[in-house]
């Protein structure tokens, strides 16, 4: 009998990620026995309220300080502190698999003798009644031209099973439960560790890439001998969105190659991509297929792109873009106040 | 600086096809796992500007040939190849036999890509390091020496977002590094310094993994 615990994973340490109903999704599934299931959070001020409310039958907090829960070490020693307290007999323990509780979970794997499979993107039990430790995870391999499907050996069936999740896979509706058993385990600073935290800095948009910012803007051919970019630039900087383009943009050289977007240039995957000067041919919008709003300005309210858009604006970019700017730069001095 | 880069040889990804009649992977050509190779074009930029010697070490299946001449090409001064059965079986315990290869050795820094481009596990480096009782940190796309013994090293996080941290050495130091191997590199067989050798060491598997 194998209880299934999940590290639930948090945002920097104060806030509970969406992953978390992706990883309980996951959890409820391989719970065959239908033991209690246990959450572990180790964060660094999560709100009090949140505990009661957690999806799991047993909660298990542990709270560091901030610069240290962005270290694997602490959570290592966090994890110990928490076996320790409750006397966890041989469990799976699911993990998200980002850098930092990727290297908790193998660490730990390590240190309990036991086994670890990474960058899971399933977990199959064989059957209704089966056992939870037979189970087979499905991985990636090769880039992801193939998958391969493995187990844990059985040899030590009394050691822990670690599981790391692809983060890809870890989606699911924010889920509110009511736990029997939430316990608070006080663990003051773990020992300093070898690795220390310095610093955080955001990525400026002249360094940042298309394929990973938040925010991207795109400029068409609809800005070739139109004057200055000045104003495009601003925006660029207050939404920290690097810029790309079409093909016809990079041709005309207003962006530089790799920063094109569409079928023969870069996908890209931004919350916000604004479109300017854009018509929005077929070979573009394949680009922007993972971008989950767009914004298009264009003269001409004919232009394909307007089907695409979430917010369309006619109207020449000349125009368009200093009034988006000041409403941008107003809006932003308001949430600084 | 004593800076060991892990190499594994892998099939490259790029070439891999299914063979549906066969139901199974084809067209595995040899080559070398790329991040780790920018692992090791990382450490040759450093040798470039600072006192270091490099050793490069790689484990494979005793029945494997592995041509290592792409990799002498790189200014390295020692070649280590252990040879252990069962490699593709109990992969998870690749770190076994290259931390009897390795715990005697001074080490500084231990260098290789995060994951490997045919399995994608991400685990020999960190078991390494927790089987020598040293620091790991994976991800990590550039690295900078702080003072003689300590080093510090960026990783992103989230879509837009740098963190810094810094490590004590010695240290297993994971890579991010972006592709600069074809860019950077365009290394000439020098072969390995006089009275140095391509040494082979048998290793041995023990224990339980996947
Ligand atoms: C094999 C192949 C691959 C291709 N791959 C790609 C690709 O990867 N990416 C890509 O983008 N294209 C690609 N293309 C090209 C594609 O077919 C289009 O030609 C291209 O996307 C058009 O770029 P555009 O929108 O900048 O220019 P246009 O289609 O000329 O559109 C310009 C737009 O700007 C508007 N405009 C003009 N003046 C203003 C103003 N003052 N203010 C506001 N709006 C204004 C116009 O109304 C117009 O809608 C490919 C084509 C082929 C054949």
């Amino acid at each position: 009998m194998r209880k299934v615990f999940c590290y639930v994973p948090v945002v920097d340490g104060t806030v509970l990620n969406e992953h978390a109903w992706g990883l309980m999704k996951i959890a409820n599934k391989i719970n065959t026995e239908r033991l209690p299931l246990a959450g572990i959070v180790v964060h660094s001020g999560l709100e009090k309220e949140q505990w009661g409310e957690l999806p799991f039958d047993e909660v298990y907090h542990v709270r560091l300080e901030a610069e240290q829960w962005k270290v694997a070490d602490a959570h290592v020693q966090a994890f110990e502190h928490v076996h320790h307290e409750i006397g966890a007999a041989q469990g799976i323990y699911l993990f998200a698999s980002n850098p930092l509780y990727h290297e908790t979970a193998v660490r730990l794997s390590v240190r309990y003798g036991g086994a670890v499979i990474t960058h899971a993107v399933d977990i199959h039990t064989p059957n209704s009644d089966a056992a939870a430790s037979s189970f087979t995870v499905k991985r990636e391999i090769y880039r992801g031209k193939a998958h391969e499907y493995v187990t844990f050996r059985s040899s030590n069936p009394t050691s822990h099973q670690f599981v790391t999740m692809s983060p890809a896979v870890l989606y699911g509706e924010r889920m509110q439960g009511q736990p029997s058993v939430v316990r608070e385990i006080h663990y003051d600073n773990p020992t300093a560790g070898k690795v220390r935290f310095v610093s955080e800095s955001v990525i400026g948009w002249e360094e940042l890439k298309i394929t990973e910012a938040r925010c991207v803007i795109g400029v068409g051919r609809g800005l070739s001998g139109a004057g200055s970019m000045a104003d495009i630039v601003r925006l660029a900087e207050l939404l920290n969105a690097p810029i790309g383009g079409s093909k016809v943009a990079d041709e005309l050289g207003l962006i530089p190659r790799d920063r094109r977007i569409g079928s023969s240039g870069s996908a890209i995957d931004a919350d916000i991509y604004i479109a300017i000067g854009i018509s929005g041919s077929s070979q573009h919008l394949e680009g922007i297929k993972g971008v989950k709003r767009v914004i298009a300005v264009n003269s001409d309210p004919s232009a394909p792109i307007f089907q695409r858009c979430d917010i369309g604006i006619v109207g020449k970019f000349q125009d368009v873009i200093p009034a988006l700017v000041a409403a941008v730069q107003s809006e932003s001095s308001v949430s600084a106040t | 600086m004593n800076i060991c880069v892990l190499i594994k040889p892998v099939a490259d990804p790029a070439s891999i096809r299914w063979d549906y009649r066969e139901q199974r992977l084809d067209f595995m050509t040899p080559g070398f796992n790329r991040p780790d190779l920018h692992a090791l074009q990382w450490a040759c930029d450093y040798k470039q500007t600072h006192a270091a010697r490099i050793t490069i070490v790689t484990v494979v299946d005793p029945d494997q040939e592995i041509d290592v001449k792409p990799l002498l090409k790189y200014p390295v001064d020692d070649c280590i190849i252990i040879k252990c059965a069962n490699l593709s079986r109990y992969r998870h315990q690749t770190a076994l036999p290259l931390v009897q290869a390795l715990k005697d050795q001074a080490f500084d820094l231990i260098l290789s890509g995060s994951q490997s481009e045919d399995t994608h596990s991400g685990v020999t480096p960190a078991v390494l390091a927790e089987f020598l009782g040293i620091p790991y940190f994976s991800e990590v796309y550039q690295i900078d020496p702080a003072s003689d013994h300590i080093w510090q090293v960026k990783r992103k996080s989230g879509r837009d977002r740098v963190q810094t941290f810094r490590i004590d050495l010695p240290a297993v130091i994971g890579g991010d590094w972006v592709d600069r191997t074809e860019t950077v590199c365009s290394p000439v067989f020098r072969g390995l310094p006089p009275g140095k050798g391509i040494g082979q060491i048998y290793g041995r598997m023990f224990g339980e993994g996947t």
